[in-house]
């Protein structure tokens, strides 16, 4: 959905994610990159971007991308390339594991954020009836 | 004992059926409204981010989510601690009247007003909104639509998304309203005014006018004398957004008038074998059956109970008409005729065009400022709103980490349930006697006893609907089906 979004990309990497009511995003760039859980990047278009629009992050209601069947796992897969844990140089798996774990504690409910619409496709797998 | 069992019932929203129990003699021995789904949003809803609710229980319906997403933010308001500034008052206010113009149009030409217009023995196929196209005019056709394409525009620049708006926030709304969407909603409310005006000229002409009608509308048939809810503001007036609830009894004394956040003290709910969807009663009174009158806790909570419940209108030309309507019941009050549900809705419709208007051209609606800060993340919440079926109350628990530990909600059409199956029997009662042969106008007048209600069982049950052919089976004392009648949708 990203390609539809007018809010501009810059690349940044962030410590961690807020919730909603936690900050008041700037209203011309990417939400995920100020730190809200934005499914843009894993849902597919033709909505228009329309939560976005108003400063809320896409929750992935247009279901996976084409050829997508885990929706979820695609979207955790792209917040890892955007989660910045800091210079990992001699740290041990277990050090980065847990860092990670510190900047995904702000989010309690990765079931339902992840996966709002699509846990029984991710799990059944999309083509079936 | 002959069982007639209308299965599914046609034009509301959702899916249920009746069912009509003939003696030996072949009258009526009683009647029941069935609401055989349930989607169980109470339960899977537990555990999820509160901020969550105002989205996930706008999905309930496709029709009122408007109702839903503001309920469920004002609840998050009160867990969060967060009083929302005047201006995000007034824009969650103003998206809710748009709301309001667009969803009481579409009942009053899609689904209640099929049956006055065109008439209820009118034949199926012509007993709809092209029907009622036909019958006002294809100009008329075409403002109904321009008035839904305005409106759900309106909602979707204030909110976000033109259904399932996603804008709410506790303590606030995501995002100002700007000078440019701010004058396209001027114009869109000063349309809607026109359009309410013309339609309630409809209704004069077209119900009230034809002395067929309105002798159905004032007859015993349709008549329940129960307790009325709505909610008012501070002088007892109407408001749709935000208030206190209050109660009156058949003769019009107030019997209560609480905040939404005592709900529980005011209000129990029956369980029935026979039904998903639950019987709320008023405590105060208790649950004596599905009987009329003051000893009896069963409510109604519709437009026209909202009339009841109020002293008058706040906008000028809906005040006028709310004159108008008490004046044409003889200036009694309550009216407790239930197909001028259909003439209080019209009323409303005026009334939210002109709450609209006037709340696009207040000069704080495009303040910059309507977000606060939440002051915490847990404890409960109560939050409610009048929805078009009736008032709607979400109540949440979360726990320290602002997740949901007890959800509970209760929708309009649920609060008017035990009403709605007195009204089937009432109206079976009436119109279906010994010997008398069982025709489709027959029984599209007992739907018409629920259909004024424009029950929504998609909310009620929290169940998605169906496909609405009509069957109806009838079945002797035994429970052989005698004779099958059905119409495809």
């Amino acid at each position: 959905m990203c390609a539809e979004c007018g809010r501009e990309k810059n690349g940044k990497r962030i410590a961690g994610f807020y919730r909603t009511y936690e900050i008041r995003p700037d209203p011309r760039t990417c939400l995920l990159e100020q730190g809200l859980v934005c499914m843009g990047m894993a849902t597919r278009d033709g909505c228009g971007a329309l939560c976005p629009q108003v400063n809320m992050p896409c929750t992935g209601c247009y279901g996976p991308l084409e050829g997508v069947v885990d929706q979820g796992a695609k979207a955790i897969s792209a917040l890892g390339s955007v989660l910045d844990l800091g210079d990992t140089k001699g740290v041990t798996g277990k050090q980065a594991a847990d860092r990670a774990d510190a900047a995904i504690a702000g989010l309690p409910d990765p079931a339902g954020t992840f996966y709002r619409y699509s846990l029984s496709g991710a799990v059944r797998g999309s083509d079936l009836p | 004992m002959k069982r007639i069992c209308i299965d599914p019932i046609t034009r509301l929203e959702g899916h249920g059926k009746i069912d009509i129990f003939l003696d030996e003699e072949g009258n009526v021995a009683k009647a029941c409204f069935q609401v055989p789904e349930l989607r169980g949003f109470e339960q899977f809803c537990r555990g999820r981010q509160a901020e969550d609710m105002p989205s996930i229980t706008s999905r309930i319906c496709g029709v009122c989510p408007e109702a839903h997403h503001l309920a469920s933010v004002k609840a998050l308001d009160r867990i969060f601690a967060a009083e929302p500034p005047p201006a995000a008052k007034k824009i969650r206010e103003l998206l809710y009247m748009a709301f309001f113009v667009t969803d009481h149009a579409t009942h009053f030409y899609a689904l209640g007003g099929p049956d006055f217009i065109v008439g209820p023995d009118a034949p199926p196929a012509e007993r709809n909104i092209l029907g009622v196209v036909r019958k006002v005019g294809l100009e008329a056709g075409k403002a109904v639509i321009e008035c839904r394409a305005r409106n759900h525009r309106a909602i979707q620049m204030l909110g976000g998304r033109g259904i399932h708006p996603t804008a709410g926030l506790p303590g606030g709304w995501s995002k100002p309203v700007s000078e440019a969407e701010r004058a396209e909603i001027e114009e869109a409310a000063r349309r809607n005014v026109d359009f309410a005006l013309f339609s309630l000229g409809v209704f004069e002409k077209a119900v009230w006018g034809n002395p067929a009608y309105r002798e159905m509308v004032e007859s015993g048939v349709y008549c329940h004398r129960t307790y009325s809810m709505g909610t008012v503001d501070e002088r007892n007036r109407l408001n749709l957004y935000d208030g206190r609830i209050r109660v009156v009894d058949p003769e019009g004394v107030e019997l209560a008038r609480f905040p939404a956040s005592e709900y529980l003290e005011h209000i129990a709910e029956r369980v029935e074998p026979w039904t998903y969807l639950k019987f709320p009663f008023f405590k105060k009174i208790g649950w004596k059956g599905f009987e009329d009158g003051a000893a009896s806790g069963v409510y109604s909570a519709t437009p026209l109970a909202r009339m009841n419940v109020s002293r008058g209108l706040a906008t000028p030309l809906a005040q006028c008409e709310f004159e108008k309507f008490y004046a044409a019941f003889g200036g009694r009050r309550p009216v407790n005729q239930r197909l001028a549900t259909h003439w209080a809705r019209l009323m409303e419709m005026l009334y939210a065009a002109e709450r609209m208007l006037s709340l696009a051209t207040d000069p704080e609606i495009a303040s910059p400022d309507v977000r606060a800060t939440p002051q915490r993340i847990s404890g409960t919440g109560v939050g409610s709103v009048e929805a078009p079926r009736g008032t709607l109350i979400h109540y949440y628990r979360a726990d320290e980490k602002g997740l949901l530990e007890s959800v509970n909600l209760i929708a309009g059409t649920t609060h008017n349930h035990a009403a709605i199956a007195m009204s089937i029997a009432k109206a079976a009662k009436s119109l279906i006697r010994a010997g008398r042969v069982v025709e489709e106008g027959m029984l599209n007048r007992i739907e018409m006893a629920f259909r004024l209600y424009d029950p929504c069982l998609s909310c009620a049950t929290h169940a998605l609907p169906g496909s609405m052919p009509l069957s109806v089976r009838i079945r002797d004392h035994s429970g052989w089906v005698i004779r099958t009648l059905r119409r495809e949708a």
